[in-house]
């Protein structure tokens, strides 16, 4: 059958199933079912199987729940009071002022916990009564929350390159550091962002704030340590092939528990939340990757992606062409679905596509998750922008536009890896350089 | 009622699951501690694949009654109401159709695995048919309880879909659209 036929075949179907509420997971193995069923001759029940099951049982993989566990422990415990006491004396006197302490708290979170949605609600619980009480602009406070909470996804540790990682069987340290720069990279474009307007308006001219002394420092730096000590034991221990991540993990569990019980705020009921929290997320992450392990080995069977991949070789598509049209698509996408939805979904047709055009699979997980952040903040599904949302009690349009300037600069981003790729490869390089 | 004996199944087996994370972190532990003193413990890494194939399998009835699974509802979200319930029951019909098909094939492949005695390619030479079980155990559940909350809903015309509710990220009622 002709495989442009069978494509729109495949995902009409797909579409179909999701649009009517089937859930990602079972979607995809549906469709997966369809294809092996109908275009190959192979059984289609155990292939489903050993499928899901070796997919789900990697080591590799074994990192996720810790981490996320890990996330679920801080997020209980009085560490986003610490890390706001903390970084406040040391950022409020920059132009911009306390704005600042939600794109550094964002990302000090997110080297702590792998969940976007755990690092936003984490930081935005405390900065946004400080900074409303302090009459800083609701777009800007909303835009940079909604933004700066997107790091959580490219910073490692990061549950969505660790998905990635295991469904193209790529290095999961590698991709850690590989997402570390251009997530710092990031990071400082937001604070840019803020000084900027801090400069050049006269509404963020008027707004400073009084200077701290050293004493408010020094107290903000021990605050702040038990943080940079669990930051630097888990990526450090990673960089310097200590550790593998999931090794790396569950000393980052022990160290969240540790600060936990030292903050007085592990008890059995907050235990046992914070396990149940971790089932639920990994339970939701294992449906997704059944579903997608199924998919890439059915459409491998049907040869579609192969096919495809010919096709675009024939066209003399260049890699190049291939990542800005992939972009389009990816940001299209991302306006209905989140990151890690958007990478199970067309991973299986996408993979082989981008391995066929000589493009670095570590870059490309990269490139992917960074796409994938955008997704959280475009309307109308855009998670980020639900959770702000949800904060402030203001509508979706208001918060969607008070993320664009975030979105833009993302963008920017994007641009900048694809026209410099080393930005995301230089770290990995450098590790494998000195292990 | 059928579906509160489904729910308590499904709470239990996500309790295990939580066991099963603690056991994950204890081999990880470990393997690091046995590392640190030079002493070689062979098949920790395989069992922590093992504890995450079953943690993330038998935690899947849980969170489906939770509601946390990802789907889309923007294009229900905007069906009027009776629309909305038939397609949901549609839906839902199918997945517990794919969920039981799944389970099928995952339960005969832990009775393969157990008739011909495969064992683990790892240095552990464990009995394959061990750590899948309980992976085949809970798409079963799963499948039983997506099963229950279409029968469910058919009979009395209630929602199909469990509405999400508690947990870390639902403190705000924003959250909703996106997640279930």
């Amino acid at each position: 059958m002709d495989a442009v036929l069978l494509t729109v075949l495949f995902v009409v179907a797909l579409l179909l199933l999701l649009g009517g509420g089937v859930w990602i997971g079972v979607a995809l193995l549906a469709v997966g079912a369809f294809a092996m069923e109908g275009f190959t001759a192979r059984p289609v029940g155990p292939a489903m199987a050993t499928a899901a099951w070796s997919q789900i049982s990697s080591w590799g993989l074994a990192s996720l729940p810790l981490f996320i566990w890990m996330g679920e422990i801080l997020f209980r415990t009085r560490l986003s009071r610490g890390l706001f006491d903390g970084l406040a004396p040391l950022l409020r006197r920059l132009p911009g002022g306390l704005l600042h302490v939600n794109v550094a708290g964002c990302t000090a979170f997110s080297a702590i916990s792998g969940s976007s949605a755990a690092t936003l609600l984490t930081v935005g619980k405390i900065t946004m009564p400080e900074l409303k009480s302090r009459n800083y602009p609701d777009s800007l406070v909303c835009g940079t929350l909604a933004g700066a909470g997107t790091l959580g996804l490219l910073i490692p540790p990061s549950i969505t390159m660790i998905i990635y990682g295991v469904m193209v069987q790529e290095s999961i340290a590698r991709l850690f550091m590989a997402g570390l720069v251009p997530g710092l990279l990031l990071a400082a474009l937001f604070g840019a962002y803020i000084l900027s307007w801090g400069l050049l308006t006269r509404g963020g001219r008027a707004l400073r704030e009084p200077k701290a002394t050293w004493r408010e420092k020094a107290v903000g730096l021990v605050s702040l340590s038990p943080v940079v000590l669990l930051i630097a034991g888990v990526i450090g221990s990673i960089y310097f092939g200590i550790a593998s991540p999931t090794e790396a993990a569950v000393v980052g569990v022990i160290g969240a528990l540790v600060i936990a019980a030292a903050q007085g705020s592990l008890g059995v009921a907050s235990l046992r939340d914070s396990l149940m929290g971790t089932v639920r997320t990994t339970a939701m992450v294992t449906l997704l990757l059944a579903g997608s392990a199924f998919l890439t080995l059915a459409m491998g069977f049907t040869g579609l992606p192969r096919t495809l991949a010919a096709w675009i070789g024939e066209m003399n598509f260049g890699a190049v062409e291939l990542i800005l049209a992939l972009m389009v698509f990816y940001v299209l996408l991302g306006c209905f679905l989140d990151g890690i939805s958007m990478i199970v979904l067309t991973i299986a047709v996408v993979e082989p596509l981008v391995r066929a055009a000589g493009i670095d699979m570590i870059w490309f997980g990269v490139f992917v998750v960074l796409v994938g952040e955008m997704a959280l903040i475009t309307p109308p599904v855009g998670f980020n922008l639900f959770l702000v949302q949800g904060m402030t009690g203001r509508g979706m349009g208001f918060v969607a536009r008070a993320a664009t300037p975030m979105f833009l600069i993302m963008f920017a981003t994007v641009v900048l890896l694809i026209a410099f790729p080393q930005i995301a490869l230089w770290l990995p390089e450098a590790m494998t350089a000195r292990n | 009622m059928l579906s509160r004996h489904i729910r308590r199944v499904a709470d239990g087996c996500g309790a295990l699951a939580a066991m099963a994370i603690v056991v994950l972190a204890a081999l990880v532990l470990t393997s690091i501690v046995a590392r640190l003193a030079g002493v070689f413990i062979g098949g920790l890494t395989e069992g922590a694949g093992y504890c995450m194939a079953a943690a993330g399998a038998l935690g899947l009835a849980h969170t489906f009654l939770r509601g946390e699974h990802i789907r889309v509802d923007l294009v229900l979200g905007r069906l009027p109401a009776r629309w909305r319930l038939r397609v949901e029951q549609v839906a839902v019909v199918i997945s517990a159709g794919v969920c039981a098909y799944m389970a099928w094939f995952l339960a005969r492949m832990v009775v393969v695995s157990w008739r011909f005695g495969d064992i683990s390619d790892g240095s552990d030479a464990l009995a394959l048919w061990i750590p899948q079980l309980p992976v085949a155990v809970g798409f079963g559940v799963f499948a039983l309880a997506v099963a229950a909350a279409a029968w469910d809903s058919i009979r009395t015309g209630r929602p199909a879909v469990p509405e999400k509710d508690g947990g870390l990220l639902d403190e705000d009622a924003g959250a909703r659209g996106a997640r279930h």
